[in-house]
């Protein structure tokens, strides 16, 4: 019964690990069911839109590049499986995952399988930090996301002298994307000469903040400094009207940075900041191209899950026309050496501050205006100007 | 007895042999063992006792987080930390039951669920020991006899030895005195005081027994992730689908909880390979099929089946 069974599970398995001729297979591990979904299938799209231009454009040196996307169900163990296929497939290098549960795992055992990764979607910094010289990710991670932040306020208070910008407050989850920004937050306030007034994680699941909203009112923040999830932001953001929170700068990451945000909250929308790796009025050559096909794909507003999906794909096809597929040798060192720009970014992985196989990425700063997600900072990359300082909310 | 010993040596001797025969799904393999392991142990407590356990998980992440930590800032060996994982979650096990073994009915089910939830929140938040919400690494091992742990095959055969110890363990209780204290205490307490037996230290040994089981498990499964984070960990997620896997293989059996994880952990991955975004779907359905027609789990109902059978032999002459 149990050989049955396990020879059935072999046969499953080595039926799908069939060989291609004159392809060349990169191995996906992409949340697909499960928690993550949602965000496995905007990887998906992105990830497509780069499969067609690359094999439009002449594929891997004449060779078709093919995708295999492995769901791992938003779990640690069926990722570790679906990388365990790809590592003796011989696949040249694994692309994976979203959740940091997931993808901090997956990192380990491909070191030690020696398969060159890219990381889809987690920007915990642990993942590059120490990091291991088979691990690459061209996007961002918390301290690069967190410094933006506190680079965009000393941006506004060196732009507008006349408001004050001294205190900030902060507001959390306490999972492990949220708890990282905050603390690197806290560092940089001190840092910097920012005074943190309000300090605050809350427990995911959480869905009535007046009182620690109401709390922040009275020690009256210059800045808010928020990392939530999805309902968390919208929830926030709602209740910071209701209580009448005010502060001349509001930023709230990650849930912020979703399309659906505006629609949810409405007008108080407005004036949030939020950073990301990429958006649609970015000033690099062929974002707004991007954006079209990605909108195309995904048949809807995508957002820079797409982007960071299709960025992926851009630099593995890249370092893979350099490499030689059949050795992962050669494809870490091509990896290594790694230099484009693409219309998500620019991408090297040069080791610095304790990071390896980590793309210094110049991370956004998007402010809603007018119920847009319009660039604001940095400078050199903006649409438009930021709208400075936010109103209080008796005034909107 | 013997039939049970023998199906022992079977595990064993296939268990042995399969990572010569299948290199490249040893991932899967451990999968199945560990949740084979963790819900034959949930089952002395939730099965043979009928106290159910929705917090096994915190077992699990005691004993993840104590091999984790021992290695990356005591530089403790695993199995020294293994084993004090074990004797700690016999500890916390003995106090919880003492709170919460004077209940009855599922007001013990949901103080398990709260208990997961304070380790869960214990490890977000001391982060001087825990690493906090970003979790712990295992970056290094110590390699005894040249073994490299980190090696899926080294991994295998831990997570195999585990699943047998728990099996064997669970054999010897069943014929043993402690075994019928525990089946006693699940039909009816009252009864089985009447009969000169405590149920409250029954309930408690089983508990002790069966959280320090789970623990060491855990410590394996610490190792295979090498990254741990404390809100999977301390999942209610796992602690749900440990007792479900003892549950559909059949509760109160010595096979039930290993027939389960092969089934529910075989099915998950095979659907998973197969269904693509349909696969929780379809995992589903399979849980409802097994519920509403094998309601005492897989091995619980054959098991059923095989007596009915032999009465009927018996009754006919």
């Amino acid at each position: 019964m149990r050989i049955a069974i396990a020879a059935a599970l072999a046969a499953t398995l080595s039926v799908i690990g069939a060989p291609a001729q004159a392809q060349v297979e990169v191995g996906v591990i992409n949340s697909l069911s499960g928690n993550f979904a949602a965000f496995g299938e905007r990887y998906r799209t992105g990830l497509q839109v780069a499969l067609d231009e690359i094999n439009a454009n002449g594929g891997i040196n004449g060779q078709q590049l093919t995708l295999t996307i492995q769901d791992d169900r938003s779990e640690a163990k069926s990722a570790l499986a679906a990388a365990e296929s790809f590592a003796s497939k011989g696949v040249p290098l694994v692309i994976g995952s979203y959740a940091s549960s997931i993808t901090g795992p997956l990192a380990q055992f491909l070191t030690r399988q020696k398969v060159p990764m890219i990381v889809l979607g987690s920007a915990d910094d642990s993942i590059t930090k120490p990091g291991s010289p088979w691990v690459f990710r061209a996007k961002h991670n918390s301290t690069i996301v967190a410094k933006t932040y506190f680079d965009y306020f000393d941006h506004l208070k060196n732009t507008k002298k006349d408001v004050p910008l001294e205190t900030v407050a902060m507001l959390y989850g306490n999972g492990a994307w949220p708890t990282s920004l905050a603390k690197e937050g806290k560092r940089l306030a001190s840092e910097r000469g920012y005074k943190v007034v309000g300090d605050q994680a809350y427990d995911q699941g959480v869905t009535d903040f007046r009182p620690i909203l109401n709390r922040f009112r009275g020690a009256n923040p210059d800045i808010l400094y928020i990392v939530s999830y999805a309902e968390d932001g919208v929830a926030i953001t709602r209740q910071m009207r209701e209580v009448g929170l005010n502060a001349k700068v509001i930023a709230i990451d990650t849930s912020a940075a979703l399309p659906s945000f505006v629609q949810q909250v409405g007008g108080s929308a407005n004036y949030v900041a939020t950073a990301v790796s990429w958006s649609q009025d970015v000033k690099y050559p062929g974002a707004q191209e991007l954006y079209e096909r990605l909108k195309a794909k995904a048949g809807g507003e995508p957002s820079f899950y797409e982007a960071e999906g299709y960025l992926a794909l851009m630099v593995a096809a890249d370092a893979l026309r350099r490499a030689d597929p059949k050795s992962r040798d050669s494809v870490r060192e091509a990896l290594a050496a790694t230099d484009i720009t693409t219309p998500v970014t620019t991408v090297n992985f040069k080791s610095a501050d304790g990071f390896q196989g980590q793309n210094p990425i110049r991370s956004l700063i998007l402010q809603i205006q007018d119920g847009k997600h319009v660039t604001v900072f940095p400078d050199d990359l903006a649409a438009n100007p930021p709208q400075h300082p936010t109103p209080e909310w008796s005034a909107r | 007895m013997i039939k049970h010993l023998i199906g022992l040596g079977v595990l064993l001797a296939v268990g042995i042999a399969y990572p010569a025969i299948f290199p490249n799904n040893l991932t899967i393999a451990i999968s199945v063992l560990l949740f084979a392991g963790w819900a034959t142990s949930w089952d002395l407590l939730g099965g043979w006792n009928g106290q159910v356990s929705l917090g096994h998980a915190s077992f699990v992440g005691l004993g993840a987080y104590f091999v984790a930590i021992g290695q990356s800032q005591f530089g403790l060996a695993p199995w020294w930390t293994m084993a004090m994982a074990a004797a700690f979650a016999a500890v916390l096990g003995y106090f919880w039951g003492q709170l919460t073994f004077s209940l009855r009915g599922p007001y013990f089910s949901l103080s398990t669920i709260a208990v997961a939830e304070i380790l869960r929140l214990v490890a977000i938040n001391e982060e001087w020991l825990t690493g906090g919400a970003t979790g712990v690494f295992i970056a290094t091992l110590p390699e005894p006899f040249g073994i490299d742990l980190f090696s899926r095959t080294a991994q295998f055969y831990m997570a195999l030895a585990f699943a047998a110890m728990v099996i064997a363990i669970v054999i010897a209780i069943s014929r043993g005195r402690f075994g019928y204290q525990l089946r006693a205490v699940r039909e009816d307490e009252d009864s089985a005081m009447a009969s000169g037996i405590d149920p409250t230290a029954t309930k408690l040994k089983a508990f002790m027994l069966s959280a320090a089981l789970t623990s060491i498990g855990g410590g394996i499964y610490g190792i295979v992730l090498a990254f741990i984070e404390p809100h999977v960990i301390f999942a209610l997620l796992l602690s749900v689908q440990i007792a479900l896997t003892a549950i559909i293989g059949g509760r109160g059996t010595i096979w039930g909880p290993a027939v389960g994880a092969l089934v529910l952990v075989g099915a998950g991955e095979m659907f998973r390979t197969t269904f693509a975004e349909a696969n929780m779907l379809i995992y589903g359905i399979l849980i409802l099929v097994v519920v509403l027609f094998l309601p005492r789990g897989i091995v619980g109902e054959l098991a059923r089946r095989h007596i009915r059978r032999l009465y009927a032999k018996r009754a006919q002459g």
